[in-house]
């Protein structure tokens, strides 16, 4: 019997042994075949790490620890993390199929670690905008632009302008999109924003149908600014005259409708301005005719 | 002093500290450009953040077990009794053993700066705040790692005590913004634990102000903390030195 232990315990056996055990291990004990298999032990080959598209997002106080002390290391790893969930390992991921709400934790974690960067802005607005289920999602993306321009409008307005691009064209939110056009309109004066960040609520009002509103904050941004430069001076008279123009001509049956008087000034100015030139035209039309029959004529004098 | 000084950066080329460390620096800069460069924004941001804090992290691991492991090694081969022998006061050879390391230390962290300067787009404001910040954090944890290696016998467990000092350090932080949470410190355990939080924090030095990631971004212009660490250091690396030693004039060879 000692001969036996002793042979067993050598080492050789022993060995033999525990590798078969570790080979059960991993591939797991089942007994039958087909629909009667019975599984005695699982097996660690079919544990597999959960690959989910957006890891859920930590709480405030889980993220003050991770930071270990150096918030913008964290944040950049973070960030790139969120640029690249759900296509890791060789995988690419419909965004319809990532959870909105989570990835919107994310960006306003990321934001708390960094207000002052761009990184997240675009990837919301350009990358994670661009989901194939705009009405569910879209609603966080805007939420997300307008939270992180609201820190610091004077240089975030971009991100105020993209939240109406989405909300608008997309979402077609007119009431959304107003209220970011007006909040676009109020950014500091030295911002040094382009014009058309004062136009967007008339374009917005526009689209409404409230042409009054419309014609009214135009009129107002070339009576408050100096030094407009032509081609924006052009355009806001194209917007006046042909624009809303056209539209107060279809709605000019309705009692209730008004439009500001000096907007209604320079539409009536445009038309009789236009209409003087056709009269123009005509009369030099008609010049032109008479002209030519008399050629005509006196040639026909000539031959004979 | 000096000839200390000269014989800790030999025992560093000998125990090839220079090599080993100057490769793991390339490393984490190669990685750190590798993945920076494929930020969808902000490269150059991503690209510094991580040189950054994956520099920070290595240069700290690597001087503090080269020190914890000289220290204890040259106690086991009796080195430090050999250097005592010589006409040398016990506490001016632990001043010149931190003078040593620190030397060790400042030739790493200008090559990193040299580096980061010549290949990165960093501002220079930024990077010399960033590199007096890692310096001065040299400093600390080497005083640290020498008190702890002069007073513990084994050099892991030197290094394990330098480990956990520094992660206090860097998270202290988020300790005291934790204190500020009345509602987590409820009942008898809490108001201890609560009052143990202050004091540590009063006692452990706020690394979490020093060499700062966004400094390299954004420039230390407008953050005010860019002054505490110097402060810091200079009040808390004599306090150590002259504990370690009070520790090493006790001892008995």
């Amino acid at each position: 019997m000692k001969k036996v232990i002793k042979f067993f315990l050598s080492g050789y056996l022993l060995v033999a042994l525990l590798g078969t055990m570790q080979w059960f291990f991993w591939n797991g004990i089942k007994i039958g075949e087909g629909e009667d298999v019975q599984v005695i032990w699982e097996g660690t080959r079919s544990e597999k790490p959960d690959l989910s598209i957006v890891p859920k997002a930590p709480t405030v106080f889980a993220v003050k620890a991770l930071t270990f002390g150096d918030d913008q290391f964290y944040f950049r790893k973070t960030a790139f993390d969120i640029q690249n969930a759900g296509d890791t390992f060789g995988r690419t991921t419909s965004l319809q199929d990532y959870d909105y709400s989570e990835l919107y934790k994310w960006w306003m974690i990321l934001d708390g670690l960094d207000p002052v960067s761009n990184f997240v802005p675009p990837l919301v607005s350009y990358y994670f905008g661009s989901s194939q289920k705009p009405e569910r999602d879209l609603p966080y993306v805007i939420d997300y632009l307008e939270q992180h321009a609201d820190r610091n409008p004077a240089r975030k307005w971009w991100w105020y302008s993209q939240a109406i691009y989405h909300s608008k064209h997309k979402l077609k939110d007119l009431d959304r999109s107003l209220l970011l056009a007006e909040k676009l309109a109020d950014i500091p004066a030295d911002a040094g924003a382009p014009l058309w960040v004062r136009q967007m609520p008339a374009f917005i009002l526009e689209a409404r149908g409230d042409l009054n509103e419309a014609c009214e904050i135009i009129v107002n941004i070339i009576r408050d600014n100096k030094n407009i430069k032509p081609g924006e001076m052009n355009f806001m008279m194209y917007f006046i005259k042909e624009r809303i123009s056209a539209m107060a001509e279809e709605k000019k049956n309705n009692p209730n409708f008004k439009i500001d008087p000096r907007c209604n000034a320079i539409i009536e100015a445009d038309k009789k301005a236009k209409a003087e030139q056709e009269a123009a035209e005509k009369g030099n039309v008609k010049n032109d005719l008479e002209k030519d029959e008399k050629d005509q004529d006196s040639k026909k004098e000539v031959k004979i | 002093m000096l000839t200390t000084i000269k014989y800790i950066l030999i025992t560093a080329l000998r125990d090839k500290l220079f090599i080993g460390l100057f490769i793991a620096m390339f490393i984490v800069f190669g990685l750190s450009v590798f993945l920076g460069s494929t930020a969808l924004v902000e490269e150059d941001g991503a690209i510094d953040a991580y040189i950054g804090g994956s520099s920070r992290l290595v240069l700290a691991i690597g001087l503090i077990v080269f020190v914890c492991f000289h220290v204890r090694t040259a106690f086991d081969n009796k080195e430090i009794e050999l250097l005592l022998s010589r006409p040398i006061s016990r506490t001016s050879f632990v001043f010149s053993y931190w003078m040593g390391f620190a030397v060790i230390a400042t030739i790493f962290v200008v090559c990193l700066s040299i580096a980061m300067f010549l290949f990165l787009n960093v501002s220079g404001y930024g990077l010399f705040y960033w590199s007096a910040g890692l310096l001065m954090e040299s400093y600390l944890f080497i005083a640290f790692a020498l008190f702890a290696s002069l007073i513990l016998r084994s050099a892991v467990s030197s290094v394990m005590l330098c480990f956990g000092f520094y992660v206090m350090c860097r998270m202290m932080g988020f300790f005291l913004y934790i204190v500020d949470q009345p509602h987590l410190f409820k009942g008898y355990f809490g108001d201890i634990i609560e009052k143990l939080l202050i004091f540590v924090s009063a006692i452990l030095p706020r690394l979490d102000l020093y060499a700062d990631s966004k400094w390299l971004i954004y420039n230390a212009v407008n953050d005010t903390s860019h002054h505490w660490f110097i402060w810091q250091t200079l009040i808390y690396v004599p306090f150590l030195l002259v504990m370690a030693v009070i520790d090493f004039k006790r001892k008995q060879f």
